[in-house]
């Protein structure tokens, strides 16, 4: 269970996320949390059917707690967790995980990281024992650290090659420019090549801080199982935890314009995004339904008109990511070079219209039905579910959230939407990304806000 | 296949996990007019999963107009006789399910996942699109332009798409598999009102088509609506166009195309086997063994010991009258012509050696019980969601032939030896039968 791989987008399935059309249906509710002796909590969402089990450490920390010499360091560390420990080389610790058809996973965010093992029920105890062999006694060794720093140095540079992707980092990276926000996960060039053992071995310790993790089990167990973890993962020591830095954000004024020029791109990325919202604040299911009606699925404003009518794009969505601090919106599509001029005179156009007169009763209705009629669908699986209670523990939300959602849904109000969207979506104040050909592009949207062009190959950093 | 496989199990412990743990039961018929129907009841989440396939796909097209299996399948959302696509999509929005469609070479496929007190709104939904769909210059005109953004996205953005395309180009010579699912821009362009008219007209038919449902539902109730829904819609007779057989490739082949990227991407691939040849499950396993994972022998080679690669992976896509073998090396970036000439050659070299080592010499068994366990997780993980079962159903009945085989193909998986493996690599994966294409940085032109 990869959870929170990618929280930030996960932050719509929570919000669609509470209620079957079918009243008696509860099924927020097959699941224990309890807390080991030393204050690691643990989640367990028991499977009865399919033979599989899922081991995750789920730490509430990630590369924003990078040190500014040392961008990329949770990244690595917790790529080095599956990278050998005190009794089993790397070579030998894949064999043993592949041996069971097992999967493992390290990935990291702005605020989160985990490690997840998921495999056959059968092999419960070497699937155990194999996690917390990774977690408990890890071994950072030289080789394995520079081989890690060559490769992922390699693939900062191939990550020119995807032009989605690099769309989007220059989204981030000039939202939170000066921020810890503002670098990839993965780290810079120049943090890469500064880690060394030393910072691992304490980034290691500092995340291994059993009141800032969850342990999610999720699958078939044996009578036993519990007892085991208790004995297992108690040994963590507790530590104080540190808060992260304040990112101390200033508002954007105004549209600007970024053209990232990639000479030989067959096809425009266009991004358009502002500050957010925060998890906590009261309208954010009222902000999520908005969205739903602005862009997300077949039906949303921006599918009918930028696809559906025009066929300018094949794609195109809207959504927030939501962070433990301020985190961004986006509207994200592609689109010819030849037609980015029009495609973003469409969007904008269309943005300002729904900022300033909001949705209609119509949109009310029918995206709450489809809010509330989603809900089996996306908390079918245990995983499904386990993923849902642990982002609102990661936000520090109550399950009411889930429990209550269908009332809370159904009991929005159209002012209510409507004042939200004018107080968190933004058309005046934003940046605009497009990366394609600057040859064809710049002339299309001169009128549209000042414009700024760089090289693609400047975000090789 | 690997959607497939199923049943029991006891790989590495022995632990045997009984058949009806992880078989289930489907009810299986078909209408007079020729439909075929599965299924699949679960009460255990108030969900319904509502699949519609037919067979049809970019095998069946003709030259000139690639693509267009693809292309109607997106026509097939924008509206029909009783709902326009609209009213299609607005009222599967209000009820709460999520729907799309996927085109391969072999099949397409069409989905709806919904609340299941709705499920007699998606029969309806669904039928009257494959009954009664209307088609406009308006609306292929404005698809038309999302499938050439779709392409451009999809193909001619990244290189990944490029060298995809590139391999069935060369490995292919007369076969329709030649060409892509997603057409080309030209062809495209040619096609018509009338083409697609004829398009539906010709593989449209119940009796071409297979019908799941997989969830909560009362079954006779069920049976009813499927009779009320589909049971007047007539038959025809499918002519299908000759597919030509492929040759027997006597010489390998390579071909280098240059674009602005930072490494050579590298590809080795090999025509294999049917998805219905028994061959098929000792190939797929001998490309897990060679280039899926850490553990595999591609990755510790060039990954993890040479380290002249960032990615490797081996796989075998699988068609119905011939599969494909592929090996993708993602290389390190050189900073010279010299340098990347050097490290493609050293890789080359490697995977020669390890294909010579699979035609040699049987894996061992450690490395069959990790290709075997790993099929049996793969299975598992697909099944999860009542969407899931529904997938696999229809992809076995609908391209295989027979659901049954969702919980047979395990125990064949299981039943293999070293020496199949071995086998297979000896038929398929020699040099002469090799297809190379390479990506390569402008600059090293």
């Amino acid at each position: 269970m990869k959870i929170l791989s990618s929280i930030l987008a996960v932050c719509f399935l929570v919000s669609c996320a509470t209620h079957s059309t079918k009243k008696s249906y509860n099924p927020v509710q097959n699941y224990t949390t309890y807390k080991l002796s030393n204050g690691l909590n643990v989640m367990y969402v028991p499977e009865t059917k399919l033979p599989y089990l899922s081991l995750s450490l789920a730490i509430f920390s990630g590369s924003a707690s990078d040190p500014k010499d040392y961008k990329g360091l949770t990244s690595a560390t917790m790529e080095l967790l599956t990278k050998g420990t005190q009794k089993r080389t790397a070579n030998q610790l894949n064999e043993d995980v592949e041996v069971l058809g097992a999967d493992l996973e390290a990935s990291v965010d702005k605020e989160y990281s985990s490690l997840t093992l998921e495999g056959l029920s059968w092999h419960e105890d070497q699937l155990l024992e194999l996690f917390s062999d990774m977690i408990l006694k890890p071994r950072f060794t030289f080789e394995e650290l520079d081989r890690y720093k060559k490769r992922t140095l390699a693939q900062i540079q191939q990550i020119l090659d995807q032009p989605s992707y690099l769309a989007g980092e220059v989204l981030e990276k000039n939202l939170y420019s000066g921020t810890a926000y503002a670098e990839r996960d993965v780290g810079t060039l120049k943090g890469v090549q500064n880690l060394n053992l030393k910072v691992i071995s304490q980034q290691y310790e500092k995340l291994m801080n059993p009141e800032n993790m969850w342990l999610i089990i999720v699958g078939k167990t044996s009578n036993g199982f519990k007892d085991q973890i208790q004995k297992i993962f108690s040994k963590i020591k507790t530590q104080k935890a540190v808060a992260p830095e304040n990112l101390n954000l200033q508002s954007l004024k105004g549209r600007r314009i970024l053209i990232v020029d990639k000479p030989d791109a067959a096809q425009a990325e266009v991004r358009i995004g502002h500050y957010g919202v925060q998890r906590d604040i009261p309208e954010y299911m009222a902000v999520n339904l908005a969205n739903s009606v602005l862009g997300q699925g077949f039906t949303s404003r921006l599918v009918d008109r930028v696809r559906d009518q025009l066929g300018l794009t094949y794609s195109i969505s809207s959504s927030f990511e939501v962070r433990r601090q301020k985190g961004y919106f986006a509207i994200k599509t592609f689109t010819q070079n030849e037609r980015v001029g029009q495609t973003l005179t469409e969007i904008l156009e269309l943005y300002t219209n729904f900022q300033s007169k909001g949705i209609t009763s119509k949109e009310l209705r029918l995206t709450q039905d489809g809010m509330i009629g989603k809900f089996p669908l996306l908390l079918e699986t245990p995983e499904k579910l386990a993923y849902n209670l642990m982002i609102l523990r990661y936000f520090g939300v109550s399950d009411d959230y889930l429990l209550k959602y269908r009332e809370n849904v159904s009991s929005l109000k159209l002012k209510d939407v409507n004042l939200a969207i004018q107080k968190y979506f933004d058309p005046q104040n934003m940046i605009i990304v497009i990366l394609g050909r600057r040859d064809l592009i710049e002339p299309q949207v001169r009128d549209l806000g000042p414009i700024e062009v760089q090289s693609y190959k400047q975000y090789y950093q | 296949m690997k959607t497939v496989q199923f049943v029991i199990a006891m790989f590495l412990v022995g632990v045997c996990v009984a058949q009806d743990s992880l078989s289930f039961l489907v009810d299986k018929y078909k209408l007079d007019n020729g439909l075929t129907v599965l299924l699949y009841k679960d009460s255990s989440v108030p969900v319904v999963s509502y699949h519609t396939w037919v067979r049809v796909g970019s095998k069946d097209e003709e030259k000139g107009y690639t693509g267009i299996a693809h292309l109607f399948e997106h026509l097939m959302f924008k509206g029909s006789k009783k709902f326009s696509n609209k009213d299609y999509e607005r009222i599967l929005k209000e009820i709460g399910a999520s729907n799309n469609a996927f085109t391969s070479r072999d099949y397409t496929g069409y989905y709806v996942n919904a609340p299941s007190e709705h499920l007699e709104t998606v029969m309806e939904l669904e039928s009257d699109r494959f009954r009664n769909l209307i088609l406009t210059d308006e609306n292929l005109k404005s698809e038309r332009e999302v499938v050439k953004e779709e392409r451009r996205y999809r193909v001619e953005n990244r290189v990944e798409g490029l060298v995809f395309e590139a391999i069935n180009e060369l490995a292919y010579t007369v076969h329709s598999y030649k060409w892509p699912v997603i057409g080309y821009i030209s062809d495209l362009n040619n096609i018509n009102l009338s083409k697609a008219k004829e398009f539906y007209k010709t593989y449209y038919s119940p009796n071409n088509a297979v019908l799941v449902i997989a969830g909560d539902f009362d079954t006779e109730q069920v049976k009813k609506q499927i009779k009320k829904y589909y049971g007047d819609f007539k038959e025809q007779e499918i002519k299908r166009p000759s597919y030509p057989e492929e040759p027997i490739q006597k010489k390998s082949r390579e071909t280098v195309f240059y674009k602005d990227i930072q490494s050579d991407y590298l590809t080795i691939s090999f025509v294999a086997p049917s998805q219905m040849s028994p061959e098929l499950y000792a190939i797929e396993l001998v490309g897990e063994v060679l280039g899926k994972g850490e553990s595999s022998r591609l990755y510790k080679k060039l990954v993890y010991q040479q380290q002249i690669a960032t990615s490797v992976f081996s796989f075998v896509m699988s068609n119905i009258h011939s599969s494909m073998f592929q090996i993708h090396v993602k290389l390190k970036p050189a900073k010279t012509k010299a340098d990347a000439d050097r490290i493609k050659e050293q890789a080359l070299a490697t995977v020669w050696s390890e294909l010579f080592q699979l035609r040699g010499y049987s894996v061992s068994p450690k490395e069959l019980l990790k290709s075997q366990n790993k099929v049996m997780k793969d299975h598992v993980d697909s099944l999860k969601t009542i969407d899931g079962k529904a997938y696999s159903l229809a992809m076995n009945e609908a391209v295989l032939g027979d659901y049954k085989r969702l919980f047979t193909d395990l125990e064949a998986y299981r039943r293999l030896r070293a020496q199949d493996l071995k086998m297979v690599a000896e038929k398929y994966l020699v040099q002469s039968r090799s297809n190379v294409v390479l990506a390569r940085p402008n600059k090293f032109k």
